[in-house]
């Protein structure tokens, strides 16, 4: 239990961390925002997980607080079923996107150069990812 | 696969979240064992088991394996 409590305040210390430096790229991107709509764009997706993050943060100090929600909580995160649930989500996750990144790829090549390379340039990234995972989990377990 | 949680936990008059509590497991993961959509892992199965001062062989059916064996 020790180490999950290290754990949620190390998440917390990570979060933090990320809050400051999002504060941070807030105030220099603050001034371009009526210049350019699309740096506005990027600012609400910067605060909408500025905000997530921070809700999680307090989660997680109120958990710190709390024995019941601690235990709880590492229930929840430990418990086998549902640690399957999100390994065989993240599997065909994985699948899908693969197969969606590809089809992008293919279409992009019929209208822009620059799209097209960067598109299978991250497609070949995460085949290559993948494979890679593979062999380093095959030689863990 | 078959197991006799639901009966050996009504003996005892325990609900599942008390169950799942004493295993460390959410309430939906006994649900699950005992609904036979999921099966335990080894160190689940001892748990339960032991919870119980049973052996895994008197908690959980292993016919179904033994067969293709």
């Amino acid at each position: 239990m020790e180490a999950f409590k290290n754990s949620l305040r190390h998440r917390i210390n990570c979060g933090t961390l990320y809050c400051c430096l999002l504060a941070f790229v807030f105030i220099l991107l603050g001034e371009y925002t009526l210049e350019n709509k699309y740096v506005g764009l990027l600012l609400i997706v910067l605060l909408v997980s500025e905000a997530v993050v921070l809700g999680r943060i307090t989660m997680f100090s109120t958990i710190l607080k709390k024995e019941d929600a601690l235990k709880k909580r590492y229930i929840q995160e430990k418990d086998e079923r549902l640690a399957k649930i999100r390994e065989k989500s993240a599997e065909a996750t994985i699948s899908v996107f693969i197969a969606a990144l590809t089809l992008a790829v293919l279409v992009a090549g019929c209208f822009d150069r620059l799209v097209f390379i960067i598109l299978l340039g991250m497609d070949l990234f995460i085949i290559l990812l993948y494979f890679v995972m593979k062999w380093y989990y095959n030689r863990q377990f | 696969m078959k197991s006799r949680i639901a009966e050996l936990r009504k003996e005892k008059k325990l609900s599942q979240e008390e169950l799942a509590n004493a295993v460390g497991v959410t309430r939906q993961t006994i649900t699950s064992l005992e609904r036979e959509k999921y099966t335990a892992s080894l160190v689940l199965a001892y748990k339960i088991a032991r919870y119980f001062h049973l052996s895994i062989e008197e908690v959980f059916d292993f016919s179904t394996i033994e067969e293709d064996l």
